[in-house]
């Protein structure tokens, strides 16, 4: 990749590729403990990081503002007008 | 104290519906969400989360015993919202490899970070670029950053492996950030 580094013993690349086996629990200590090493150490990592967070953050925001009361009521509506369980069964 | 979904889910099931409603009161809003991220159409959204919750009263009994609730009402919700919101859904791309992903994502690469840091200045382009990504991993995003899902619930919701959904999160987080730094991907 251009402009990656190699930081802790491994290039950003690297890291990259074994990020799942991270969160999967599925690599070996040593591997593991390289990769953290590197992204204590790598601003391009960490800024790589930090700006997902920001992104997800904002996801998160986005989704916060609709109003969904309207619809909720429609919906309660609707179910008091089911028949009851026992009705329902029969 | 409040009840849990389990003992609630018990309730409806012996048809108590002021259990029903606190469902409704619990579930309604990230349901809708949900839906609507995969529609991207209001009213397609509102029918499937009703369809969820008329679902939840028709079957709550029928539901394992310990299975979790909050992974069924999402995988309801989603079957429910592909089939009232029918279209011609691409068929899947060749999987990608991770370093060309990271490499579209800005993944070690500091000059396209910042067209990235760029872009989450502005939130509606952060939703656009959400908007623009194929439904697989729209929905994976959505159950598992917006709604917070454990990785567990959300394949279960999802219908697949652990390990799958590990990998299609991880390539669904680099397509996100690659659309936001303008990097790729239509990949509708």
């Amino acid at each position: 990749m251009q402009g990656e580094r190699i930081v802790g013993g491994l290039a950003c690349s690297a890291v990259l590729a074994l990020l799942p086996g991270v969160v999967a629990g599925t690599i070996g200590a040593d591997e593991r403990a390289k990769v953290e090493l590197h992204l204590a150490g790598c601003s391009v990592c960490e800024r790589f990081g930090g700006a997902y967070g920001a992104a997800v953050s904002a996801l998160r925001a986005s989704a916060n503002e609709a109003d969904d009361s309207a619809a909720k009521e429609r919906l309660l509506a609707k179910l008091a007008n089911l028949p009851a369980r026992s009705a329902a069964r029969e | 104290m409040t009840a849990t979904d389990q003992h609630l889910a018990q309730r409806v099931a012996a048809g108590d519906d002021a259990a029903l409603r606190l469902l409704v009161d619990r579930y309604h809003t990230p349901l809708s969400r949900y839906a609507t991220s995969l529609c991207g159409d209001a009213a397609a959204a509102e029918d499937a989360v009703q369809e969820t919750f008329v679902a939840l009263w028709q079957h709550a009994g029928d539901r394992r015993e310990n299975g979790l609730l909050r992974p069924w009402l999402f995988a309801i919700t989603r079957n429910a919202a592909r089939r009232l919101f029918r279209r011609e859904r691409p068929e899947s791309a060749e999987p990608e490899l991770v370093d060309g992903l990271g490499a579209q994502a800005g993944w070690g690469n500091a000059t396209q970070l910042s067209s990235l840091e760029r872009g989450l200045e502005d939130r509606e382009e952060v939703r656009a670029a959400l908007a623009r990504l194929a439904e697989a991993d729209r929905e994976i995003l959505a159950l598992v950053e917006v709604e917070g899902l454990t990785l567990d619930e959300a394949a279960i919701a999802l219908s697949v492996s652990l390990p799958a959904l590990k990998s299609r999160l991880h390539r669904a987080r680099l397509r996100f950030m690659a659309a936001i730094g303008g990097g790729g991907t239509d990949a509708r």
